[in-house]
């Protein structure tokens, strides 16, 4: 048998599909890369003589509409995941199009955010608090992007297999969902550390 | 799919409009404590402790970690095991400096 086992069905052992106890030890090492990169703010900051207010650099309102929108395509994602349970392809694609375009409103403010730094000199080599800002955030950003690209795929290509397979690709929903929640959650505590304190 | 089950996720629909709502507020808290302008160590600890609130808000309800297999808090405890030992070596190492030296910023 060629079939991948324990796609939908729970394994005997440890009562979970594979793909989602899979998915939370890939979160467990995110936590380790992030909770590092958290480590290295935190040293720099008790090591400096002088750390600014994140306030008097970055824009705490654009921090803020960033953080609605990364928790408002949280829920658009989790909705999506419901909807393939009530069978509901049609709405499980409205909401996957939110989410998608909420991360792209997400990435758009980021990048003009970026863009603003730049155009006054403040580049990473400007202050070891720009190079933390720049890291923290950048690294995020490209998880944003990693999300948004498996999101595309299973809006798209992906979402053939709603025909051939619909508890899998609900499964694919939901290990898709835990990951953007994690990274929402990371910007939890992002904007608060780096934009209010 | 039953109507049974329409109605139970029905619940669980109410249940993310409540925690959506409760992030946004707790987002729109966090700033409001930002602009009070306190003492900066009580600010920093209202609003991360405001940011922790919100992590286990998600955590618990919009990653269903609160109804998942004992086998993930497992999996999620040997992970704070080990972030909470990489942060005490990594700020033990701040703190740790040669016998009769000190430190200096």
């Amino acid at each position: 048998m060629d079939e991948i086992p324990y796609t939908i069905k729970a394994r005997e052992d440890s009562g979970l599909y594979n793909a989602k106890l899979g998915i939370w030890l890939f979160l467990s090492s995110e936590v380790m890369l992030f909770g590092a990169l958290f480590s290295t703010y935190i040293i720099l900051r008790i090591g400096s003589v002088d750390w600014p207010l994140g306030s008097s650099i970055l824009h705490v309102h654009l921090g803020a509409l960033n953080t609605l929108i990364l928790i408002s395509s949280s829920i658009t994602m989790i909705m999506a995941w419901v909807s393939l349970k009530q069978k509901k392809f049609d709405t499980f694609r409205l909401f996957q199009g939110a989410t998608i375009l909420l991360t792209l409103v997400f990435l758009g403010i980021k990048l003009s955010e970026y863009s603003a730094k730049f155009h006054h000199h403040l580049y990473p080599s400007h202050s070891t608090f720009m190079a933390i800002y720049f890291t923290l955030t950048g690294v995020h950003a490209l998880h944003i992007l990693g999300g948004l690209v498996v999101n595309s795929y299973n809006l798209g290509p992906g979402s053939k297999m709603w025909k051939t397979n619909p508890e899998q690709f609900t499964n694919r929903i939901e290990i898709s969902g835990l990951y953007w929640h994690f990274v929402d959650l990371v910007w939890l505590f992002l904007f608060p550390v780096l934009y209010l304190t | 799919m039953s109507n049974a089950q329409g109605q139970n996720f029905q619940h669980e629909i109410k249940q993310y409009r409540s925690i959506f709502i409760s992030l946004i507020i707790l987002t729109a808290i966090s700033v409001g404590i930002h602009q009070m302008h306190l003492n900066l160590a009580l600010s920093i600890t209202l609003i991360l402790s405001i940011a922790v609130l919100q992590a286990t808000l998600s955590v618990c309800y919009l990653m269903h970690l609160i109804s998942e297999r004992k086998l993930i808090f497992l999996v999620l405890m040997l992970t704070v095991f080990f972030v909470f030992g990489m942060v005490t070596l990594i700020l033990g190492s701040h703190a740790s400096h040669p016998h009769g030296t000190t430190y200096v910023s």
